[in-house]
């Protein structure tokens, strides 16, 4: 299983990994992974972790999966915001963020379909 | 070479691009993707229309400043028809780069597009449905048009107050947890011509408003406790409105705080937590 996606709510990436990161040995899939010089691979996390302030919120002109993982890094830090994770595979990786989640017993994968009269629940 | 380059990048923009640069104004509902690809050919453009548009203009100075000093070559020696020669050249080269400024600066889009907006749709398309819809109207034609005049005011014989509300950005989406959000940004100005024997003068006072409006799903923690199985009363989204005021605006392509933004949405998630704990 990749890492997480989303923004203001973490969800599981779903998609299938092809390596494993360099940096923190978490599998990740191909639109998760950065490739750096010699064929290694990092993840969008570790590679937003390893950022500085000002590369993040200087004058940027290409907004890819990258920026946008290096400015919610940034973001979760400065306005401490804690975000909710729906999904099924916990980690130890995002415990910095201090992550929201709902209760691992209830929630099903289809918590967010809105025709179901249940969703996410609180632990 | 620079004002080619970004004649030629406006050639290779579709047409609904070339609508957008020219009336500056855009609304649909589309997929985030469709939005960015959009935005960033856009943005790209106006990019380059910026420093093109600085080079033509110091062009233009540079060329009419020379141009007439070339009047004074005789002073250095070589026959006054050199000077005027070389006065001709620099003269239409400095006509050419105000053409070209003017007309890039026809196409010039506010800087809010390239860092606000562009930013703003690529961290809201983490958030969204795959495949899903997001609404859009966006709108750079500026605060003092006609059709924006909110109500007229006249002071006295001398002095008249317009107050202009300006909603140039609006965006509707459903995120991936169900929320239904709405963002907003209004510019409130208001102008006071003041009349003088000599010269009017005009004043411009500015507040921009960001609002959030959100629904949030009822299994959120907040709502639970409202929400019965099966009542259909209760399966309405609770909703939260946070508003934010920025005053004193003199310059209306401030380009706006992301991160004031993103607090905003942020604020009513947190806001939901805060509900539960109490």
């Amino acid at each position: 299983m990749c890492g997480k996606k989303g923004f203001f709510i973490l969800r599981d990436c779903g998609q299938t990994a092809l390596k494993l990161c360099q940096m923190c040995n978490r599998p990740t899939c191909a639109e998760h992974g950065i490739v750096l010089a010699d064929d290694v691979l990092m993840c969008v996390d570790c590679n937003a972790k390893q950022k500085s302030e000002s590369e993040v919120t200087g004058n940027y002109t290409q907004y890819d999966r990258g920026w946008t993982h290096s400015y919610r890094h940034r973001y979760y830090q400065n306005s401490h915001y804690s975000p909710y994770y729906s999904g099924i595979y916990f980690d130890h990786y995002y415990d910095d963020y201090d992550i929201r989640a709902f209760d691992q017993d209830l929630v099903e994968p289809a918590a967010f379909d809105e025709s179901e009269e249940h969703g996410f629940f609180d632990s | 070479m620079k004002t080619l380059a970004a004649l030629k990048k406006h050639a290779g923009l579709t047409a609904v691009q070339k609508t957008f640069i020219k009336n500056k104004k855009m609304s649909g509902a589309y997929t985030p993707e469709k939005w960015l690809k959009t935005v960033q050919q856009v943005s790209e453009f106006d990019e380059l229309n910026d420093d093109a548009r600085k080079t033509a203009g110091w062009s233009a100075v540079g060329g009419y400043l020379f141009s007439y000093l070339s009047g004074y070559i005789f002073l250095f020696g070589l026959p006054r028809i050199v000077g005027a020669l070389i006065g001709a050249v620099l003269l239409l080269f400095a006509i050419a780069n105000t053409y070209f400024y003017f007309s890039l600066r026809r196409k010039d889009i506010p800087d809010n597009l390239r860092q606000f907006v562009e930013p703003m749709l690529t961290i809201l398309s983490e958030d969204l449905k795959p495949g899903s819809k997001l609404e859009l109207n966006i709108d750079f034609r500026g605060a003092d048009i006609k059709s924006k005049i909110l109500k007229t005011d006249k002071k006295s014989n001398r002095i008249t107050d317009i107050y202009y509300q300006d909603p140039w950005f609006h965006g509707r989406a459903r995120l991936y947890d169900g929320t239904s959000l709405q963002l907003q940004i209004t510019d409130l100005v208001r102008s006071r011509y003041i009349r003088k024997p000599k010269k009017n003068k005009c004043k411009y006072k500015a507040k921009r408003m960001l609002s959030v409006n959100m629904g949030l799903p009822h299994s959120y923690p907040s709502t639970m406790e409202k929400t019965k199985a099966g009542d259909k009363r209760n399966t309405y989204r609770e909703r939260a409105v946070l508003e934010s005021r920025t005053t004193g605006l003199n310059n209306m392509n401030w380009v706006v705080d992301m991160n004031r933004f993103l607090n905003l949405i942020g604020g009513i998630y947190k806001q939901a937590e805060h509900q539960k704990q109490g």
